[in-house]
């Protein structure tokens, strides 16, 4: 029944997100004023496809219809947009937060691909949505892209590797038992196969008798190849710990920081559907160089403005705490929604400001940038996993922040 | 050391890794998903802001001024916006204002960023924007006087070279000098140039003496007039003025000359007179230990401008001044980058009373290397033991 609901739910949402405004990219595009669409690009079918020669088909993408420079094929349409999901069960698409109606967590950002399709007819799948031939209206479609799921499949907590193809996601399963899982692209875990050659170990300090000491656990391939282990004795929450991986038998040892609060938490196994979101279709195999990836581009932020200057700086203070507690739980691949959402409601105050004495608008203007740069920097930052740099990033945007709330409180 | 100019210079290493983790990415168009456009939203925020050098004929070493210009670029954009590289003023946003602070408003910035990330849309076709020329006059309107220079070239295979000249200014009285500029005649290839009152005197750094820097000019930069104080040159003074040439790569392995003109600004009456105040560090003899200083002054002054020394390159510098009663004020946070030390004056002057102590807090070699990727610290490195000088243009009050 829930699931009922949510692909009801979904096929709501779609509309809504088909008619959301921005003049800009209906400007762009051509688009009827009235009807706003996610902006699109033309990609080519084949990336991330093996090619004969043995390399990687690199990721195409271009602003105009056109045929591949690398394979020559006619390049597809494509519009990306953010929607809210359950971070495992990828059934629901919401246009907000919320908690997922299978297993209560809350709802995670992912990125995809939207487009139209018309009830039985598959081989429909369009950029704008209309009709179909049997009069009737055409149903949103959401396809998973690259890079467009950055949440934790097993309640661990999840980063994208430098090579900018990879993710990871690090979980405490039982007390002292660290597993690493590895995922693709799409996220979606690796092979058998391609587990193989992946290897690591798990660092931890451990303090006795006023000596900090460093240990290092080798990770094990799992009997099932699902994952990397390592039981690592004495470690007690919350516990801090590096893992080093090395993807690639030749590749470099990537450092990987994680925090846990608390052992993570295996969502309940999913459950059948005729789920919306469709998996991809093409054959995802590991490219021997790293592909240019969007990384840091969320297509919409849509976080709903206050109407008060009050009331938006609270929003901000809220965001700026979620932040730190995202970091203290060792979440460093989340931070970049409350980063950017807070960076949304910082403009959008200076907006406001517009209205506001010269003194306060001349207080304002250097914190909002503070933030902004912050912003940018802690997205930039926090999918690669390295505590260090997060941690660095956000001790400036929570100093733009204090000075935004300074700015508040000034006497109106 | 204070937090926070700690995460200050933490946030300084931080760019710089950003730069480079951008710098690998390339260049591949990205799935568009900006709501902003280069014809429409993009462009007029370069031209206003960046039009001055990334301009056809302009000293940046590429254009921004068409979309088949900046696209290739966008990277590059991105990483020099968060960086705090470009515009290059390199003072971090704080409480006190300066006057000719060539900065992006944050939703500027946001929409740079949120194109370079977004697939750099170009826009409506219909909407292309009209070509841009370079802008080659004086930004303050003709001098009062203009005393042209010797003309220089540079030979195919030179790439960048410095010069100096002395040239006499043959006035028959004092004059009063409000603001001096420099007109480039090839502005493409004039890096920048400082224009000083010549001297005999050696500099006293313990004593109030009068300013005889009349400019530091950089590429897109208005002169400033300093409205609340001037400099005094005397009778038939001679100005030295030294300018770097450089060579981007448009030009490599071409003849390029040069005639520049120096124009000054003055004042019929008096002013105040612009005098110099330095503050002066220890000898330095290793760059890993941030190097503190400070003075206390003597006599109520109206502080006009800050200036790191030439000779200071790659540092980070946090001016504070504390009041007799223990109140501390930021005064300029700022990274000093070699080729873009430069005069910050204060939107108004800063007004400290006898007794106030300005702190100076400086890590050398700062300014971009910091905070290392984990696991590598930053090996010390040895200097020739010279001390840090800053100063502050001031003015008696009157």
């Amino acid at each position: 029944m829930a699931v009922r609901l949510a692909l009801v739910l979904c096929a709501a949402v779609g509309v809504v997100l088909g008619s959301i405004s921005t003049s800009v990219s209906a400007r762009q595009q051509g688009q009827p004023a009235d009807i706003d669409l996610p902006p699109m690009s033309w990609t080519c079918p084949m990336n991330g496809v093996a090619l004969p020669d043995g390399t990687m088909h690199a990721d195409v993408y271009e602003a105009e219809k056109g045929n591949c420079p690398i394979c020559n094929m006619a390049l597809v349409a494509v519009r990306l947009d953010t929607i809210w999901t359950c971070p495992v069960h990828a059934v629901v698409a919401e246009k907000h937060a919320g908690a997922c109606p299978i297993d209560r967590r809350a709802l995670v950002p992912m990125t995809v691909a939207v487009s139209w399709t018309c009830a039985g007819r598959p081989e429909i799948d369009r950029t704008t949505p209309g009709s179909c031939p049997d009069g009737s209206a055409t149903v949103v479609k959401y396809t998973p892209r690259p890079h467009g799921n950055h949440n934790p499949q097993h309640g661990g907590q999840f980063f994208m590797a430098p090579d900018n193809w990879h993710h990871l996601e690090g979980a405490l399963s039982q007390p002292r038992l660290v597993r690493i899982y590895v995922y693709d692209n799409y996220t979606k875990p690796l092979t058998r196969d391609r587990m193989r050659p992946v290897e690591g170990r798990v660092i931890t300090n451990a303090a006795a008798a006023g000596v900090t000491r460093e240990r290092s656990v080798p990770l094990v391939l799992s009997s099932d190849g699902r994952y990397l282990e390592a039981r690592v004795d004495g470690l007690t929450l919350p516990a801090s710990l590096v893992a080093k991986v090395r993807l690639k038998a030749d590749g470099p040892e990537h450092h990987f920081d994680f925090t846990f609060t608390g052992l993570s938490e295996e969502p309940p196994p999913p459950q059948a559907s005729s789920a919306p979101v469709q998996t991809p279709t093409t054959p995802v195999q590991i490219p021997t160089t790293p592909a240019p990836v969007p990384t840091g581009v969320p297509a919409r932020i849509d976080v709903p403005i206050p109407d008060t200057v009050d009331e938006i700086v609270a929003q901000i203070v809220e965001r700026n705490r979620r932040i730190g507690e995202l970091i203290d739980r060792g979440r460093l691949t989340d931070v970049w929604l409350p980063a950017f959402e807070a960076k949304e409601l910082a403009l959008a105050m200076g907006a406001h400001a517009a209205e506001m004495p010269t003194y306060k608008r001349t207080s304002l203007e250097p914190a909002i940038q503070r933030l902004l740069r912050a912003a940018w920097l802690l997205d930039g930052f926090g999918d690669l996993g390295n505590l260090a740099q997060v941690v660095a990033a956000y001790g400036d945007f929570r100093a733009a922040v204090s000075g935004i709330e300074s700015f508040a409180q000034v006497p109106r | 050391m204070t937090s926070p100019i700690r995460r200050q210079l933490a946030l300084a290493g931080l760019v710089t890794l950003a730069v480079s983790l951008n710098v690998q990415r390339g260049e591949t168009h990205k799935p568009i998903t900006s709501k902003y456009t280069y014809n429409e939203d993009v462009f007029p925020v370069l031209r206003e802001r960046c039009g001055r050098c990334h301009v056809p004929g302009g000293v940046a070493p590429m254009s921004l001024m068409t979309y088949g210009d900046a696209f290739p670029w966008g990277e590059s954009i991105r990483a020099e916006i968060i960086a705090g590289h470009m515009p290059p003023w390199h003072a971090e946003p704080g409480p006190v204002r300066f006057r000719n602070a060539p900065t992006l408003t944050a939703a500027e910035m946001d929409r740079m960023l949120v194109w370079v990330s977004g697939g750099s849309p170009q826009g409506n076709p219909q909407n292309v924007p009209p070509p841009v020329l370079l802008h080659h006059d004086w930004p303050m309107g003709r001098p009062d006087l203009v005393l042209p220079l010797p003309e220089v070239t540079m030979s195919p295979d030179a790439s960048e070279t410095v010069r100096e000249f002395t040239i006499p200014t043959r006035t028959t009285r004092p004059i009063w000098v409000r603001s001096a500029d420099l007109l480039p005649g090839t502005p493409s290839i004039v890096r920048n140039a400082t224009i000083s009152v010549k001297t005999d005197t050696t500099d006293d750094p313990g004593r109030l003496r009068p300013e005889e820097l009349l400019a530091i000019w950089v590429p897109g930069d208005d002169p400033v007039d300093a409205q609340d104080g001037g400099f005094r040159l005397p009778v038939s003074a001679d100005l030295v003025v030294r300018i770097h040439y450089r060579k981007t790569y448009s030009y490599e392995g071409r003849e390029m000359t040069d005639r520049s003109n120096v124009g000054l600004y003055l004042s019929e009456s008096p002013l105040n007179e612009i005098q110099r105040l330095t503050l002066t560090s220890p000898p330095v003899a290793v760059t890993d230990t941030p190097v503190s200083f400070e003075r206390t002054l003597t006599e109520e002054l109206r502080v006009l401008a800050f200036r790191p020394d030439q000779s200071l390159t790659n540092a980070r510098l946090h001016v504070t001044t504390v009041s007799a009663a223990g109140e501390r004020t930021s005064v300029i946070q700022l990274s000093v980058r070699p080729d873009w030390t430069r005069r910050y004056w204060f939107d108004r002057p800063l007004l400290l009373p006898q007794g106030t102590r300005v702190e100076v807090l400086a890590v050398l070699n700062g300014a971009d290397t910091l905070l290392p990727p984990a696991g590598s610290p930053l090996p010390p490195q040895f200097v020739d033991g010279s001390p840090v000088r800053v100063m502050l243009d001031v003015v008696r009050n009157r």
